[in-house]
């Protein structure tokens, strides 16, 4: 097929002679000019986006390679919405922190408005967590973390200067070489308009034109003069999310009215999910920055932060509601060392404590068994005692002829009890090998007796 | 050379908008061939930015709606018309200043005068084909046996194949050969890239 003539291929030039042919070559490669905009010489186009393009430039005079971030024309309605975006890129401006890009100016080429920015090598934290050619996320959630953390300082730095982002997204943090995030486009965020989103979705390019994908849901409803920190932080918490996960919280490839319906109504998955590092704690800091009513996120960035340094630090987490079992918890993680010694101190009490409580408890029976038995002894005593005492009464009433002995009807019994324990002891006395040989008469058996015949004891006795 | 596989083509994807990574993918394939032809026609690369993102709005749309009928026509020549298009809408579009000096002649090059249509379209199937040398080339890049490529990349920065044999060592024959060999691969991607394009 190689050397067929192929009519596709009319004016390739493949039939050209070598020199010809790689000149063809050579223009198609030939790097276009790209002029200049103003007075910035553009290098080349870096991105683009919904708002406009991103052009790396040279500035002239210092030869400083900047970002020249070009809006298309027509961004701004009227002239008092110009006026309010050029305050808030003066107020941008003004703001300087490691980790947010320094804006040098804004100004008007050609009826587009056009920002120079601080130049930065570096990718979109999102590209920055899972490295290009892996799918799994491969950074240390700490790791990942602690960038979040110095994003979430930038971030509060510029709202404690009366600067919202409105617009946090992975396009808007970019990590250089060395890991440093550095977040731009501060106050820049058109307000989400929801019928031009719609009509993007009609047209199948949302791709073209960004996602609302980390605007709060406040954002599609109440006027942009309304939005406060609290909707910073959710977009934070959406980034958070994308960041130790590799998913959007409302799962992909979805067109802008449904993705703007689950900003609105579905509650995100549990991030651990994703990725069984991470734990229920971190489920709740993402759960709590992304709540759909602002009242019940973090109150600011800073509050954000603070949790994810608390969690980090083994501290609890704030977000996590406080029982005791929670917080022994987070006590016993955070000391292992000191928890592991406590805890076999607290064994060997315990140990002592049920081995002296057994003890106890085995000195309590054999004090009861022999005070029972005691008891016991004592009882058949006194009754022995009791017993003789009424019986030699009676011998000597009998034998002094006062009268004819009676015996009630218990006196019956106990003699009846009595006497042959008296005889067995008189016997036993007399002759030590002496045993009785009929047990009834050695053991007390009343209930068995006869009761109320009064002749026995008279017919067997004297 | 491989022939086109089963797989639906990048135009057939794009009707499906939920596929966002063809999207992506066009846009990528075509950006600097939308832009080229724009600045051939004069814009600045501002304007060229926003002619493009025009062309691929009214693409997404138009495909959605099947306006484009590959049994109608190319593909190339379609795309090539609904850049001219968008091209004369942006001159049309209301303004939010009056313009400059500048953008005044800029538009008046960019506006197509009477009869001019065949001149644009030659301009277009110019940008057309080196579009496919572009992208044939970075293929080849990517695939080739690297010490072709390297010797290939020294004839296309202009060296001669006297200077291209010493450096690497090689005879002139064998240097000759490799530029043989890579001009038939680059056909060879050539025409598979134009047959995919007008299969959808």
């Amino acid at each position: 097929m190689t050397h067929d003539p192929d009519p596709s291929l009319d004016g390739f030039g493949f039939d050209l002679p070598d020199d010809d042919w790689l000149d063809r070559l050579r223009e198609s490669e030939a790097q276009l000019n790209l002029g200049r905009i103003g007075s910035y010489e553009l290098i080349e186009e870096v991105s683009r986006g919904g708002q406009g393009v991103v052009f790396r430039a040279r500035q002239p005079g210092t030869q400083r390679e900047i970002a020249l971030k070009r809006l298309l024309a027509g961004s701004f309605a009227t002239a008092s919405m110009r006026r309010r975006f050029e305050r808030e890129v003066e107020a941008a401006a003004a703001l300087n922190h490691p980790n947010i890009v320094t804006v040098f100016g804004c100004e008007t080429v050609d009826g587009n408005p056009q920002l120079a920015m601080e130049w930065v090598d570096g990718v979109p934290v999102t590209e920055w967590v899972r490295p290009r050619g892996t799918d799994a996320v491969s950074r240390d959630p700490e790791e990942t973390l602690s960038v979040f953390l110095r994003i979430a300082d930038a971030v509060q730095h510029a709202h404690s200067r009366g600067v919202l982002h409105r617009d946090l997204k992975p396009s808007n943090v970019l990590v250089d070489r060395d890991g440093e995030p550095h977040v731009l486009d501060f106050g820049l965020a058109k307000r989400v308009d929801v019928d031009s989103a719609a009509d993007v979705t009609l047209t199948g390019s949302a791709d073209f034109l960004g996602t609302p994908a980390y605007a709060s849901p406040e954002q599609f409803h109440t006027d942009e003069l309304t939005l406060d920190a609290r909707s910073d932080v959710y977009s934070l918490g959406v980034l958070l999310f994308e960041l130790l996960t590799g998913e959007s919280p409302y799962g992909a490839t979805r067109n802008v009215s449904e993705l703007i319906a689950c900003v609105e109504t579905t509650d995100p998955p549990a991030a651990s999910r994703f990725d069984p590092r991470l734990g229920y704690e971190v489920d709740t800091i993402v759960r709590k920055a992304m709540a759909k009513d602002r009242d019940e996120r973090y109150a600011s960035v800073a509050a954000l932060a603070t949790d994810v340094r608390r969690y980090q630090a083994g501290e609890p987490v704030l977000a996590v509601d406080p029982s005791s079992w929670y917080l022994a918890k987070k006590l016993v993680r955070r000391h292992a060392v000191a928890s592991s010694l406590v805890a076999m101190a607290l064994a060997c009490v315990a140990g002592l404590a049920g081995l002296t409580s057994w003890q106890a408890l085995r000195l309590r029976e054999e004090r009861n068994e022999a005070l029972q038995a005691r008891e016991d002894a004592w009882r058949q005593k006194e009754r022995a005692d009791e017993a003789a005492e009424r019986l030699e009464r009676l011998l000597l009433q009998w034998a002094a002829g006062e009268s004819q002995p009676t015996l009630s009807d218990l006196d019956t019994v106990r003699m009846k009890v009595v006497l042959p324990e008296c005889l067995d002891e008189l016997q036993a006395t007399v002759n030590p090998n002496f045993r009785p040989l009929d047990s009834s008469l050695s053991s007390p058996a009343p209930s068995a007796a006869p009761v109320g015949d009064r002749g026995e004891l008279g017919l067997q006795g004297p | 050379m491989a022939h086109p596989t089963t797989q639906p083509t990048l135009l057939a994807r794009l009707r499906d908008h939920a596929d966002h990574a063809a999207w992506r993918e066009f846009e990528e394939r075509y950006r600097d061939l939308i832009l080229r032809y724009c600045r051939r026609r004069g814009l600045q690369q501002s304007d060229a930015e926003d002619v493009r993102q025009m062309v691929l709005l009214n693409l997404a749309k138009q495909l959605k709606s099947f306006e484009y009928r590959p049994d109608r026509g190319r593909f190339r020549s379609y795309l090539g018309q609904v850049t001219r298009n968008a091209i004369h809408r942006y001159y049309r579009r209301p303004r939010p200043e009056s313009p400059g000096l500048e953008e005044s002649v800029v538009s008046d090059l960019a506006e197509p005068s009477p009869g001019a249509d065949e001149e644009l379209d030659q301009v277009w199937e110019h940008e057309w084909m080196l579009h496919h040398y572009r992208i044939a080339l970075a293929s080849v890049r990517g695939s080739a046996d690297p010490k072709s490529v390297e010797v290939f990349e020294h004839l296309l920065a202009g060296e001669t194949t006297d200077d291209v044999a010493a450096r690497f060592a090689m005879s002139r024959d064998a240097v000759h050969k490799v530029k043989q060999r890579m001009r038939n691969r680059l056909k060879d991607l050539v025409a598979q890239q134009v047959r995919d394009e007008e299969l959808s």
